[in-house]
């Protein structure tokens, strides 16, 4: 089977659908073979990261819209997919037209709240209802999605996002960086994540405040955020304003290679979240043997595998992020067996699975025996 | 007990897709029930239901929602209790239907099996349900009487959401959760967001008394009222109620409260309407503690609940639990306070703290005196409203004099620290209704800054028609019709809901017994209505006692601990809509 990905982020860019969008590239080239896959994505001039080799991989440097979507249909034209994958809801209907150019079947795959709704682009909204084949990072993405397309597609698979368990692996906590932080001796709760003002669903504000009310109760707890953005100014003079100078340390941007170990670092992994799609985070921090606290009402509870490797809250709910937070530290570090079932090689067999699974129905349609049957 | 949710396709296309969605309302209502949780996909797709238990009635597995009845045509999540169910299970086993379990929720089902619509007419109890019956691929959404269980709904591309709580509908379903600035303009007048309305604006409470029969693939129906208090009051015949009379249908009421099976307390006050509860349940032999909550600031005070409290306890006999607060454990339990209000109200803090208590105390059931001065007449608007409605119908050029009053009277009446609702007196006098809201209200319409709630206000009028109370029965039952109409589903009952849920606390409140008010419609029509008098009397010596000392309703301290410039719950009720995100005016 010839697959055509389109991306919206370059396969080397940050952040949790750059990273699933490596895994699934990968993934695909194990399933299909490197010849028979060609991947589209909107890179910048940063994105310096080397290609999959043997891939046909534009990045589409310094395109515009339209330059962008001349190169999405000359690599149709020449790609001759029979699975065209729409990495990103934005470009459906780029991938519709490569798709209806090929005659090749329709996958657009659900990342997180940018699918919960409609979203601003009408023409791809309406065009979500041509998709064959949905692919979802978690059951409740796959299910906000479903709520608002026009037509539900004829498969739906849930794909939940995967973790190296080489990389991301139990280790005490690193001495260097705790003296960096000024996080010795202390009990450490972690946040990873964009800090954005448009969305701030990532549960900081909801922690830091926690973290506040157990230290008044006496905890030498402190609260470490990794991750950056335009939201980050007020969440550190939120912390100032609190009195929580010095407990509360922004790390910014790590880098990939110090990433295990700054989750080393903590006792306590703490996400109470409105709006995760799913939560590569949370997994890492599960690889690490970090005990979790997950949200109740949004995907990370999927990450937790629905409350098994985790602790799940509401996260508008403050008693119970203390209550949780509380039970969490007293809990040993140490990487639960279930984080398994999130690794690589699940993940890669569950993507030949689903190219199998298309390849078959593919066959199907082309027998005469096509069926559209709503699951 | 407990929390329900759950998604029923209008359109005829599968929603069984839906259940991660359904799986995270459930996540949003965990303190409802934390007992355990159950979601059921129909097979056909046509809906799917979550649960979260509280175990009251048979709190075997066995009890789990959703459940399904003996033939599998009909599945439940339902939440509350029908306190009558072991009595209609002995009719409907008479009428040839087997049970399999213990509970209260089979029973409800079997009901609504055999005698269809007609089944909620012998329902006594507190409930909200959804029921599907896959035979007819029809939904049933119903609600009590009075309100005391809620239900709220959000009808949204061809499916139809419900849940048990509106933040949890605008927080975990794809509905739209802006905020209804119709509502905001609502509370900022009463206090509370007058139903239907919620404060998001898909949101929808479905009105106490009415049933939804909906239809899997057909557009939704109207809902049907099968319950009317305006209808009670106008078909009943006036006849005031013996002493003897009164005390059989409150006894048999609370008697039905204490179906349990786990232990059940009572909330004292030292006010009639509570130790009335007590005495009733003691004289019926009934098992019970008692708890009261008391404020430090109110020590010594007459205000101070503890002491007489706690001599109704003794007299009676109970075990019982006085817990104190002071200001700094009221300032400690605020954030979760306000964490755990559903919708915007000035109240709930009283029932919030005392729940949190009982709670502690290992209770899962208590009994409350609310609606009791609903019933027997013991809010001053009973006296007030007729009076201010009687105050207009006697001036000549009320309208005009109103007008000039209302517009010039505010700094007036500021000066010489009159009432903020005195010169609107004759604006709204003259209609019991609406001297009823000016008695009730926040503040009134003209109160609130025109141009920026012009909209909401527009709005409001249009899509909150309340029923007008019967014009042909007494003021003094207008107004109990207004009261349990408006104020109490609105305010009381709304808060008690969440306020004690949020402590994983059922709150029984055997006054609001849909037999006990048909008992005493008549009596509430007639010349001589009962009030707390006569409440007292029935219930016995102690409750007579606590009339004679006339400590009516229960205060906390709240106003005292947040002051402030304007009158009343003013500024509290914008720091309430500021944790929704709402200002009241705008900054600058």
């Amino acid at each position: 089977m010839r697959v055509m990905l389109l991306l919206n982020d370059a396969l080397n860019a940050r952040g949790g659908i750059a990273q699933f969008n490596r895994d699934f590239a990968g993934a695909l080239q194990g399933a299909v073979g490197a010849g028979s896959l060609a991947i589209l994505a909107r890179g910048s001039r940063d994105d310096v990261g080397p290609a999959p080799r043997g891939v046909d991989y534009d990045r589409g440097f310094a395109a515009g819209k339209t330059g962008f979507a001349a190169r999405a249909l000359a690599m149709a034209a020449r790609a001759r997919a029979d699975l065209v994958i729409c990495g990103h809801v934005h470009l459906t209907p780029l991938a519709y037209a490569a798709a209806r150019l090929n005659g090749a079947t329709l996958a657009l795959v659900a990342h997180g709240v940018d699918v919960w709704r409609p979203t601003s682009h009408s023409l791809a909204n309406r065009l979500t209802g041509s998709v064959d084949s949905l692919i979802s990072v978690s059951a409740l993405t796959a299910a906000r999605m479903r709520s608002w397309m026009d037509r539900a597609p004829a498969r739906t698979t849930i794909l939940p996002n995967c973790v190296d368990l080489d990389a991301f692996t139990p280790g005490p906590k690193p001495a260097a960086l705790a003296a960096r932080y000024g996080l010795r001796d202390c009990e450490v709760a972690l946040t990873v994540g964009r800090m954005s003002t448009d969305e701030r669903y990532k549960g900081f504000d909801e922690t830091m405040e926690a973290v506040a009310r157990l230290r008044a109760a006496g905890r030498n707890l402190k609260y470490l955020l990794v991750g950056d953005g335009s939201d980050r100014a007020r969440l550190e003079e939120k912390a100032r304003a609190m009195g929580l100078d010095g407990a509360v340390v922004f790390a910014g941007h790590v880098p990939e290679s110090e990433k295990a170990d700054h989750y080393r670092l903590a006792d306590v992994y703490c996400m109470p979240s409105s709006g995760e799609g799913f939560g590569i985070v949370v997994l890492e921090a599960l690889a690490c043997g970090v005990p979790v606290i997950a949200s109740a009402i949004d995907g990370t509870r999927e990450a937790v595998d629905g409350g098994a490797l985790g602790a799940l809250v509401e996260p508008s709910q403050s008693a119970q992020i203390d209550d949780a937070l509380i039970d969490a530290l007293q809990q040993p570090r140490g990487r639960r067996a279930g984080v398994l079932r999130f690794g690589a090689a699940a993940f890669n067999h569950r993507v030949g699975e689903w190219i199998a699974r298309e390849g078959a129905a593919r066959a199907r349609q082309s027998s005469g025996l096509a069926q559209r049957v709503a699951p | 007990m407990c929390g329900i949710a759950g998604v029923f396709s209008l359109d005829g296309q599968s929603v069984a897709a839906a259940e991660p969605i359904v799986a995270a309302i459930n996540g949003s209502q965990r303190r409802r029930g934390p007992d355990g949780e159950g979601i059921w996909r129909a097979p056909g797709g046509d809906a799917v239901f979550g649960h979260r238990r509280l175990a009251i009635i048979d709190t075997r597995a066995e009890g789990a929602q959703p459940m399904r009845d003996a033939t599998g045509r009909w599945t439940i999540v339902f939440n509350g209790e029908i306190y009558n169910y072991r009595a209609l299970c002995r009719e409907l086993e008479n009428a040839g239907r087997r049970f399999e379990t213990k509970s209260d929720t089979e029973v409800l089902i079997n009901c609504i099996a055999e005698w269809g619509e007609a089944g909620l007419s012998r329902l006594i109890g507190m409930y909200a349900f959804a029921l599907y019956d896959g035979l007819k691929r029809e939904l049933w959404l119903a609600r009590d009487p009075f309100g005391v269980k809620p239900l709220y709904y959000a009808i949204e591309n061809g499916r139809l959401w419900f849940a048990s709580q509106a933040r949890a509908l605008a927080r975990a379903a794809p509905v739209d959760a802006k905020t209804d600035n119709a509502a905001a303009a609502g509370f900022f007048l009463h206090g509370y967001v007058p139903e239907p309305l919620t404060w998001w604006r898909g949101v929808r409470a479905l009105s106490p008394g009415c049933s939804w029969r909906l239809r899997c693939g057909e557009a939704p129906a109207q809902a049907q009222a099968f319950f009317s208090l305006s209808a009670l009051f106008a078909q009943a015949a006036p006849q005031p109620m013996q002493a003897q009379d009164l005390r059989a249908v409150l006894t048999e009421s609370v008697q039905r409260h204490f179906v349990s099976d786990v232990p059940v307390g009572i909330f004292l006050s030292s006010g009639v309407d509570s130790i009335a509860i007590a005495a009733l349940a003691r004289d019926a032999a009934c098992n019970f503690s008692t708890i009261t909550l008391a404020f430090d600031d109110y020590r010594g005070e007459r205000a101070d609940e503890a002491p007489l409290a706690e001599a109704a306890a003794d007299a009676l006999g109970v075990r019982h639990d006085t817990v104190r607060l002071s200001q700094d454990d009221f300032l400690a339990s605020i954030d979760d306070y306000f964490d755990q209000m559903d919708q915007p109200s000035t109240d709930g803090l009283n029932v919030f703290l005392v729940s949190r208590a009982a709670a502690r105390a290992g209770l899962k059931v208590a009994l409350s005196g609310l609606g009791g001065d609903e019933l027997f007449g013991g809010y001053p608007s009973f006296a007030d409203a007729p009076r201010i409605a009687a105050l207009g119908r006697a001036m000549p050029l009320r309208a005009p004099l109103g007008a000039m009053a209302g517009r010039f009277g505010a700094p007036l009446a500021r000066l010489f620290g009159l009432n903020h609702k005195t010169p609107y007196l004759l604006r709204y006098a003259g209609d019991i209704e609406r001297a009823y809201f000016l008695r009730r209200c926040l503040r009134v319409f003209e109160e609130l800054d025109a141009t920026q709630w012009a909209d909401g206000l527009a709005r409001l009028k249009q899509e909150q028609t309340p029923e007008p109370p019967p014009s042909d029965i007494s003021p003094h039952a207008q107004v109990a019709f207004l009261e349990m109409t408006r104020y109490m589903r609105n305010q009381p009952l709304r808060d008690a809901d969440w306020a004690s849920m949020a402590h994983s606390l059922e709150l029984r409140v055997p006054f609001l017994d849909v037999a006990l008010l048909r008992a005493l419609a008549p009596a509430i029509i007639s010349s001589a209505p009962p009030r707390k008098a006569d409440l007292a009397a029935a219930a016995g010596p102690l409750a007579v006692a606590a009339w004679q000392r006339g400590k009516t309703g229960f205060a906390t301290p709240v106003d005292r601990w947040i002051g402030g410039a304007e009158p009343g719950l003013m500024p509290w009720a914008d720091r309430v809509a500021a944790r929704f995100g709402v200002a009241r005016t705008r900054a600058g």
